[in-house]
């Protein structure tokens, strides 16, 4: 087997590990719900044969081993179960509702890695002058923000006072706006930082000088120093992603916009704990996947880059 | 094993006078001085709300509420008729209170962990490096929604959960500290000298990572102030009428046309909280171990 698929054997065999525990983490979870689990997940006006058959379709009245392995035996046939209040299967909820969470997290990282990379590449060209303090002073702001304030502020600027934008819903273009900003403000203010500090040393290198030398356009050698900076500019855009995720779920609440994030929150709020599991199960399985592609994306992006020997 | 001699981590006055100019640095830089200013008066309109409002924070009274920004209400009345003003210096014991005392909690359990994972290796380490993983493919802010949705809602939930988020952090950086630690020439000394694995990890290690652990711990304080905060906006932190920055942003989120003052003050608040533990992290790194930029 060459270096390159046993790499990817064995990076896929730590991912599988790794969601093995986040089920573990999750079947434990609901074991240690206080009072009887089933009681709580079936609902206060439940009969009790409907609590019953709640503890016997999510294993309750087995040992935490058995009812483990079923789980991870359910996900292996690609079955997350069934919602416990829609009654319906899990795989088929969460399939509605993922598109749009992955659509605004696309946006998102993209208005992120656009106003990042050009707000970094101004700071550092501006080194020391006031558009560099400003970009900092922005870095900071922008890590500090709590999304779900900026989602209302927006709110009330553009959909209150200006009433260009609507409040929330995922009713075309117009409404994808005020997430992706607040959704990306933050992935915003960490690219930017990274850019900077990557650009300011790759601008010092030699090959940057003797380019500046030859009396090229400043741009020119920014373009040189830029391509060279993108590698880690790159796995930071990668890495944000996660974070993003776990933005989503209040953006989301906040523009009532019906992604997953909002899903996750709705079936806390309904105890509904085999779509909750679901959920979280899909958000890990999608954060380790992205830290596998980044990794990838990396090495494709420098040659020089091996990840395996 | 008794110890025969130890041998001492070097602590010379060049030593000392490395600290203090690394504290000069410090003091130099702009940002970490606004965030330090910012951070004392939050902590001082807490700890003194009592006498700095005659308002109760949890005292109802409908006749004066939706009140809008004026002398006896700088901030407004919520829902209830509560001063908000009031309901925001009071607030920040609990959540300035959670914050810190969530990334406590996380330090407390990720650093032995990120120790003993580094210094011993082989087994242990593999296993601690796999929970760390399966810790980090949830997020901070999910994993603290799962646990609240499975502990209940209450201050102490919240702070614990607002921690675990964090936990890994503490590992990754002290596991890094222990490894790069157990080549240095003083740790193979205090080896030879017969000193005990405990000791050295705690004698040594440990002093000589307690600087990055700092600098981490004030950063994360920004992150786990955010997560108790959502968690609070969402309605499933601390519980009203308590008064928690985000639990208040939270119940006023229902007035957004009718009183959008009410939704100002706290989320600045919690937004300067934030401002302040980065900019101090930040000023802190950059004086004491530059190496820890990203």
């Amino acid at each position: 087997m060459s270096g390159f698929s046993s790499y990817l054997v064995r990076r896929l065999a730590a991912a599988v590990i790794t969601l093995l525990g986040v089920i573990l983490v999750m079947v434990l979870l609901v074991r240690a719900l206080p009072g009887d689990a089933a009681r709580v997940i079936a609902g206060l006006q439940a009969t009790p044969e409907q609590v019953e058959q709640v503890r016997l379709s999510l294993g309750l009245d087995r040992p935490v081993p058995v009812q483990y392995w079923r789980y991870v035996v359910n996900v292996a046939h690609g079955s997350l179960g069934t919602s416990a209040r829609f009654e319906t299967s899990v795989l088929s909820e969460i399939g509605h509702r993922l598109p749009y969470t992955i659509v605004l997290a696309v946006c998102g990282t993209l208005f992120g890695a656009v106003f990042g990379i050009a707000l970094g590449v101004l700071a550092a060209t501006h080194k020391g002058r006031w558009f560099d303090a400003l970009g900092s002073m922005l870095g900071v702001a922008g890590i500090s923000m709590p999304v779900y304030w900026l989602g209302i502020l927006l709110i009330v600027l553009f959909s209150v006072q200006l009433r260009w934008l609507p409040i929330g819903g995922a009713d075309g273009l117009a409404s994808l706006v005020m997430p992706t900003i607040t959704l990306g403000v933050f992935s915003m203010a960490v690219v930017s930082r990274m850019t900077r500090s990557t650009m300011l040393d790759t601008l010092d290198q030699d090959y940057v000088r003797t380019v500046r030398a030859k009396g090229v356009a400043e741009w020119v050698a920014v373009r040189h120093a830029l391509r060279n900076a993108f590698i880690p500019i790159l796995t930071v855009i990668g890495l944000q992603f996660g974070t993003l995720l776990g933005g989503a779920v209040l953006t989301e609440t906040v523009f009532s916009w019906p992604g997953i994030g909002q899903l996750l929150v709705q079936s806390i709020n309904n105890r509904d704990f085999p779509l909750v599991q679901g959920i979280v199960f899909v958000f890990a399985a999608m954060f380790i996947v992205l830290n596998i592609v980044t990794d990838l994306l990396y090495s494709v992006v420098d040659p020089r880059v091996r990840l395996y020997r | 094993m008794p110890a025969v001699a130890t041998v001492e981590t070097p602590a010379t006055p060049e030593a000392t006078r490395t600290s203090l100019r690394k504290l000069r640095t410090f003091a130099r830089n702009k940002g970490a001085l606004i965030g330090v200013f910012i951070l004392l008066f939050l902590a001082a309109a807490a700890i003194f709300a009592p006498l700095l409002t005659s308002y109760d924070p949890t005292s109802q009274d409908l006749s004066s509420a939706f009140l809008p920004p004026s002398w006896q209400h700088p901030f407004g009345t919520d829902d209830l008729g509560q001063d908000i003003l009031a309901r925001i210096m009071y607030g920040g014991r609990y959540t300035l209170a959670i914050g810190a005392v969530a990334v406590l909690i996380a330090a407390i359990v990720g650093v032995p962990l990120g120790l003993v994972s580094g210094y011993a290796g082989g087994a242990t380490d593999m296993v601690i490096q796999r929970i760390t993983d399966i810790l980090l493919s949830f997020n901070p802010f999910l994993l603290a929604l799962v646990l609240v949705a499975v502990f209940g809602v209450g201050i102490g939930t919240v702070t614990i959960a607002a921690g675990v988020g964090v936990i890994p952090q503490f590992i990754r950086l002290t596991r890094g500290q222990a490894l790069s630690l157990r080549e240095e020439v003083y740790v193979e000394a205090a080896v030879a000298f017969g000193e005990g694995s405990l000791a050295i990890l705690i004698r040594h290690v440990l002093r000589n990572a307690l600087t990055p652990i700092i600098v981490y711990a004030t950063l994360n304080i920004g992150v786990t102030i955010l997560v108790a905060a959502g968690l609070g906006f969402l309605g499933l932190g601390v519980q009203p009428p308590t008064p928690e920055w985000g639990t208040m942003l939270g119940t006023a989120r229902s007035f957004i046309f009718k009183a959008s003052y009410q939704l100002t003050f706290p989320g600045l608040t919690i937004f300067l909280a934030v401002l302040s533990f980065n900019l101090v992290g930040d000023g802190l790194r950059d004086a004491f171990d530059p190496s820890l930029r990203e």
